[in-house]
């Protein structure tokens, strides 16, 4: 499944220096997520239980594996590339399901209060959902 | 001319398709036709002294052998009573006999067709004699590195002159700085003593130090090298090394050798000097100082060059992630190397060191390529470690470890003195305490995060050509492959360089140990003197411009992959008989054919194609003509008879040096003249034994695809195959496929 989206063939490249977990600053707060182990099993094609790995989502999009890794292997982009594959197939955190709610209503990520922000003397700010509302729009057309 | 023709039955073999006796009878008839015999084993010694008689007697011109693949029996037919450029091979057996033995009577009318053509070929022949152009006997040796030592050793001792030229003041290259070198562990003093002893006692060796080649000209046998020599301000002959100017140099700048240095005198960096300091000067006790001393400019003349230029060390800075040059403590293996000699550190107090392998090493931004030595490197720092201080901890971060061959031993031995081996490489060098480096590292197959501080961290940097390698491009013109170590291109020929009486030894061609350095030494020196013992005879074979057509385009100068073109005195291009290598690649590309060979020339293929029957198999049946290369078509064809596999009688083939040796005017006079199809046949792409050969051949279709829509005719009628030497059945096949498809086009319409 993974051919399609991407090039499998620069994942060959690989020789598991390591470079890209012994970076991470996830890898070094929860050492489940190996970043040079989910490209192994991409690359050798044993990846099909990799779209229910919580790990896929540990991901900070930091860059410093691609930065350090000799081979130039974007791992960033494969593991986004990961993500995507894991939606479509229905695998998403149930933290950013309602994040994406939050999104489309509000316009943004965290949920303004702005009872508390005008205790606080700070100006109230407008849920924006046509604005969002509107974006979506012209991104199906774009489609 | 008086032409005898020998057409040989194998024992009957060939006699059971072709029917000899026929054309026996036929050729008879042919005018200028002296002799025609039908042998049953021409390559006896019966049947040559046959040969030899009428040679003699006839006082034949030109002979013609029908009989086995030219491959075969070459030296049997080597000396027949002529010269041997005026004997032509035509090949009834392996190309016709045997490949067409299921269709006897056109087999039969092929073989009457290639008798005719070669005997037109034949009577164009010339006989070309052999010059005499002996070798200067003495060899240049560019670099006095290990390598370089080695080869000039090598070559003075078989009896030759060496002119060793080194940019030091001393020889030794990068090994006289090591502590120790691997496997036994050897101080370097050791070993290089030992050949500058032999260097020492050899008068066949002239050592040119602090000299660097300025420019090279002449060609192989006779080559002239310009060399600059810098002032070593100190003379050679009064030195006693009594070390008092080494005391009193405010400025660090005398270079000041080592026990078994060569030349064991010291000298002085005059740039690093102040003005009028002169301290050395009033301290000597034998007044060997001369720091007015000036440069100076030699030219020697040698017959063959050996290129020993070595490497230089990588340098680091830009992974910034590992500190070097910003972190105390990271250093590189050379500098380990330097650390470890001069017991700048003492690790008997028991220090923490860590080593990263493949630091720049196997990273497409850096040196793709693996160095060879890093991981043997790094064992036997660590094991030097382990000896100096058991206590001493030691932790090698790797990617693979390469310990080919009996070095495993090493690579154990280092495991049971308590190296611990992790395969992982840490992404960053931290300093978070003075005089320590920490980091964290994942090790990949314990599958956990390991934080670690040391005391040292060892970069394993890799090999890189020197400067002096790629310099040397501009100088003498030699092929760097892509990563800019000396190309040699065919791996059963290592120590070649693509250019004649060239040859390459050590780390400039690629990254290697000691002992490999010195074994790729040896095979430079030999080469070397095969050169100098072949060289006496050379036949001027080599192409000819007719300089009434060359409008000096370039192109056969830009064109030939062995440089060997240059301009004459009145500019016009011309090929040195030495350095050229007979591919043919510029009698192929010339736009005015204006190129020839000198066993096979323009006008020849032109004759052969004025009387190459167009019709042999009949009105109906379409006619290939075939240009096959030497060195894999030619012989994968023949291989085809070998097999059993046959082909149709409608491809006849020419043998031709490289694919690129097919100049477009006889293709388009073939084709302008009815013959039905043309195919080139060249060597697979990265295997053509004349670099570009190939490649050039199959470019150049281009053209002549425009050329033939231009007469409106089917540029398909042309094409390129590449056939490798073991491809026989994909030849067969094309074939096939070709005569069908030229049957479907139909017939060249400017067939007569």
């Amino acid at each position: 499944m993974y051919n399609e989206f991407f090039d499998r063939e620069k994942l060959k490249y690989c020789y598991q220096c390591g470079k890209c977990s012994s970076g991470c600053d996830i890898n070094r707060i929860d050492v489940s997520f190996q970043p040079h182990r989910l490209l192994h099993l991409i690359s050798i094609g044993a990846a099909d239980n990799l779209m229910e790995d919580a790990g896929l989502w540990k991901c900070t999009t930091c860059f410093t594996c691609s930065e350090r890794c000799p081979q130039g292997i974007k791992v960033t982009e494969i593991l986004w590339i990961a993500r995507t594959i894991a939606v479509k197939a229905g695998h998403i955190p149930e933290l950013l399901i309602t994040q994406k709610d939050i999104l489309l209503r509000t316009g943004r990520l965290i949920p303004m209060d702005n009872k508390k922000r005008g205790k606080a003397g700070l100006t109230a700010i407008q849920e924006e959902s046509s604005v969002v509302a509107r974006i979506f729009e012209i991104v199906e057309k774009e489609k | 001319m008086k032409i005898g023709i020998y057409l040989c039955t194998c024992e009957g073999e060939i006699e059971k398709v072709i029917d000899i006796d026929s054309l026996v009878k036929e050729a008879s008839g042919w005018s200028g036709i002296t002799d025609v015999h039908k042998d049953a084993f021409l390559c006896s010694e019966d049947g040559i002294r046959k040969i030899r008689k009428d040679v003699e007697s006839s006082g034949l011109e030109r002979v013609l052998i029908a009989a086995c693949s030219p491959f075969f029996k070459m030296e049997e037919f080597s000396d027949l009573g002529l010269n041997k450029y005026l004997v032509e091979r035509v090949n009834i057996r392996e190309q016709c006999s045997r490949a067409h033995r299921n269709d006897p009577e056109n087999a039969t009318k092929k073989t009457k067709a290639m008798l005719r053509i070669f005997l037109e070929k034949a009577k164009y022949s010339q006989p070309l004699q052999p010059l005499q152009l002996p070798s200067l006997r003495s060899a240049l040796v560019i670099g006095g590195g290990v390598a370089g030592i080695n080869a000039s050793i090598d070559i003075a001792e078989t009896g030759n002159e060496v002119f060793l030229i080194e940019k030091n003041p001393f020889l030794g290259g990068k090994v006289a700085g090591f502590h120790k070198y691997f496997p036994r562990m050897c101080p370097p003093s050791c070993g290089l003593e030992l050949m500058f002893s032999k260097i020492k006692s050899n008068p066949n060796v002239h050592v040119l130090t602090s000299s660097e080649i300025d420019t090279i000209s002449g060609s192989p046998c006779n080559f002239e090298i310009f060399i600059k020599t810098s002032p070593r301000h100190i003379d050679m002959d009064k030195c006693v090394l009594c070390g008092k100017c080494l005391e009193v140099c405010p400025h660090n700048a005398i270079v000041y050798p080592e026990g078994f240095s060569y030349p064991c005198i010291p000298a002085i960096n005059k740039g690093l000097c102040a003005v009028d300091c002169n301290k050395c000067v009033a301290v000597c006790p034998v007044d060997a100082i001369d720091l007015d001393e000036e440069g100076k400019a030699t030219n020697i003349k040698v017959g063959a060059i050996v290129l020993a230029t070595g490497w230089e060390p990588f340098d680091p800075t830009p992974l910034a992630e590992f500190g070097y040059g910003r972190l105390e403590n990271v250093v590189t293996n050379i500098e380990f190397e330097k650390i470890s000699k001069e017991k700048k550190i003492s690790f008997e107090e028991p220090k923490k060191v860590a080593f990263i392998q493949c630091v720049g090493s196997r990273d497409e931004r850096h040196l793709p390529y693996c160095s060879d030595v890093c991981c043997m490197v790094s064992i036997k720092q660590a094991l030097f470690l382990k000896e100096v201080n058991p206590d001493n901890e030691v932790y090698i971060f790797y990617n693979d470890i390469r310990t080919p061959g009996e070095y495993e031993e090493l690579y154990q031995k280092a495991r049971r003195r308590g190296t611990i081996f992790i395969k992982g490489i840490p992404s960053e060098l931290k300093q978070d305490e003075p005089q320590k480096i920490n980091f964290s590292v994942f090790d990949t197959v314990a599958g956990k995060r390991l934080d670690i501080t040391t005391d040292m961290v060892v970069l394993a940097t890799g090999i890189k050509p020197s400067q002096g390698t790629i310099d040397l491009k501009e100088k003498i013109g030699i092929v760097l492959n892509k990563n800019n170590f000396v190309e040699s291109h065919i791996q059963c020929y290592p120590q070649d360089t693509q250019r004649n009486a060239v040859f390459s030894a050590g780390c400039c061609r690629a990254p290697m140990d000691v002992s490999r350095s010195i074994e790729s030494a040896g095979a430079a020196a030999i080469k070397t003197l095969q050169f100098f013992n072949n060289c006496t005879e050379i036949t001027p074979d080599n192409p000819a411009v007719n300089i009434l057509k060359c409008d000096v385009c370039k192109r056969c100068i830009e064109e030939c992959p062995f440089k060997a073109y240059s301009f004459d005195e009145k500019g016009f291009p011309k090929s040195d008989i030495m350095k050229c290598r007979r591919c043919g690649v510029c009698m192929g590309g010339c736009p005015l054919a204006a190129i020839s060979l000198g066993g096979l020339s323009i006008e020849q293929l032109s004759v052969m194609l004025d009387v190459f029957d167009r019709s042999y198999l009949g009105e109906d049946e379409p006619l290939i003509l075939g240009f096959l290369c030497k060195n894999d078509a030619y012989r994968a064809v023949d291989d085809a008879a070998l097999k059993g596999i046959t082909y149709p009688p409608n491809f006849f083939g020419i043998m031709v040096p490289c694919a690129g040796a097919v100049n477009g005017a006889i293709i388009a006079k073939a084709i302008s003249t009815g013959i039905d199809g043309v195919l080139i046949a060249g060597c697979p792409d990265n295997q053509c034994h004349y670099i570009h050969g190939s490649t050039l051949a199959k470019a150049r279709l281009t053209d002549i695809s425009n050329k033939l829509k231009e007469m409106y005719l089917e540029p398909e009628r042309v094409r390129f195959i590449s056939i490798g030497r073991d491809d026989p059945e994909k030849f067969a096949d094309s074939i096939e496929e070709y005569v069908e498809e030229l049957k479907k086009m139909g017939r060249n319409p400017l067939r007569l």
